[in-house]
């Protein structure tokens, strides 16, 4: 229980952020998606169990801010959470390649299982609109996965500086 | 085949899965009757501290940015301000005048007067988290006596309808929204009185539908609520016309309407209080 405070705290924090985005950080209509960043980034590190379980939360925390299609949310964020955690399984994921991979390609499929389930108007806006999301919430995770990186590390040198 | 149902991990996914089912029917139940849905109130008490502060901090550095503008441009603006002001001083007065004869004149004629409107202040703290869907998170809710379809206003004009309220938050649904279960809102023209539906397409404009072929509306009209329906009171400015075209077979007319507030740009409302069926 206890290796989901930290990571639900960063999702409550995200979805804080989120529903404040600058108007300048929204592109062709696309913002970035905090929260599903966060998912992915941490779901990389856990197992496909404990990843469905914080997608769940997840798509809770999102759901509950927008006030719209919970259930989507919630589904859509489990799916994308298993399979963030199966890619750790599977693949070696320290290398930043592959977490910007895995958050554009979750990206994408999350945001096309979610317009299955809420059709909008004007399907190729929406394809833009999701194309530009994929992008960004990649080059988003790439940062955070930097400092999630950076901070492990410092941790470790700690750890070892006060073994000696 | 049977040894993955053997596997811990797939039995949490698809458990997981069958409950955001279960959660998103039960959501959907209680959304229809207007009430919000207990595990997201729960959320939403926990993010609200983060969310204030979160919206404090981008306020301070929004008012930082304002501030930085040069002081000649302070200088125009608060001149035109000033002339703004007297210009709706002078308006003031002559509709007060207006509205002190109508009452007498409803009164002569038998007619009931309509229940006055409480305005609540209220502070958006979330706005737009998703592209799909133009909603916004209020400060207040339930205890402060906002109820479902209540109208949210600025000095501007109509932002939108409250859809859901929780003790102590309500979520906005935009006029711009183009989501299929958004209805649209009853509005006229205000000049012509023509009605019409205005309805979000979930872009920055509003389309103006049901409008005869013959409908009297042209660029610039400035277009407000008609109050059919009951829920949302009569008179607040939805936006202006920027385009009228006629639809295809040529028996009916639209209208292209720029709204007058956007609730990206919006941090202060107000929620029009008053008995909704």
């Amino acid at each position: 229980m206890r290796k989901y405070v930290i990571p639900v705290l960063m999702l409550v924090f995200a979805g804080a952020l989120q529903g404040n985005i600058p108007s300048w950080m929204v592109i062709k209509g696309a913002r970035p998606d905090l929260i599903l960043v966060v998912l992915i980034t941490i779901a990389l590190g856990l197992d496909p169990g404990a990843g469905a379980v914080l997608g769940f939360l997840a798509g809770l925390i999102h759901g509950s801010i927008v006030g719209v299609s919970l259930g989507s949310f919630i589904a859509s964020c489990t799916i994308i959470g298993f399979a963030a955690g199966f890619v750790t399984i599977r693949m070696f994921s320290e290398n930043p390649i592959v977490p910007v991979i895995v958050a554009g390609v979750l990206t994408f499929a999350g945001e096309i299982m979610f317009l299955l389930t809420n059709p909008v108007a004007g399907f190729l806006v929406s394809l833009n609109i999701v194309l530009f999301k994929t992008l960004y919430n990649s080059l988003l995770t790439l940062i955070l996965f930097w400092v999630i990186r950076w901070i492990q590390i410092r941790r470790k040198i700690k750890m070892a500086a006060a073994r000696l | 085949m049977l040894h993955i149902f053997r596997n811990g991990k797939i039995i949490t996914f698809v458990l997981l899965l069958v409950l955001a089912i279960g959660v998103g029917t039960m959501h959907n139940r209680t959304q229809s009757r207007g009430s919000s849905y207990f595990p997201e109130d729960a959320v939403r008490v926990v993010i609200k501290p983060f969310q204030v502060a979160v919206s404090g901090i981008g306020g301070f550095f929004s008012g930082i940015a304002k501030s930085v503008r040069s002081h000649h441009a302070f200088r125009k603006e608060n001149d035109a301000l000033r002339d703004e002001v007297k210009r709706l001083n002078m308006e003031l007065v002559s509709i007060r005048e207006e509205a002190a004869e109508a009452r007498r004149l409803r009164a002569e004629i038998g007619l009931k007067e309509e229940s006055p409107e409480k305005l609540l202040p209220v502070r958006i703290i979330s706005r737009d988290p998703s592209e799909w869907f133009v909603t916004a998170t209020l400060d207040r809710g339930r205890t402060s006596g906002i109820r479902s379809g209540q109208a949210v206003i600025t000095h501007r004009g109509l932002i939108g309808q409250v859809f859901e309220v929780s003790p102590n938050n309500a979520q906005v649904r935009a006029i711009t929204d183009g989501s299929d279960d958004h209805g649209g809102v009853g509005a006229m023209v205000q000049r012509s009185r023509v009605v019409g539906i205005c309805m979000g397409q979930g872009s920055d404009l509003l389309q103006l539908t049901y409008l005869s072929k013959d409908a009297d509306i042209k660029n610039g009209d400035i277009i407000v609520t008609s109050g059919q329906g009951g829920v949302v009171p009569k008179g607040l400015p939805i936006g202006r016309v920027i385009s009228v075209k006629t639809e295809s077979g040529g028996f009916m007319k639209s209208a292209t309407i720029r709204p007058s507030v956007k609730l990206g740009q919006t941090e202060e409302a107000f929620v029009v209080i008053r008995k909704v069926e």
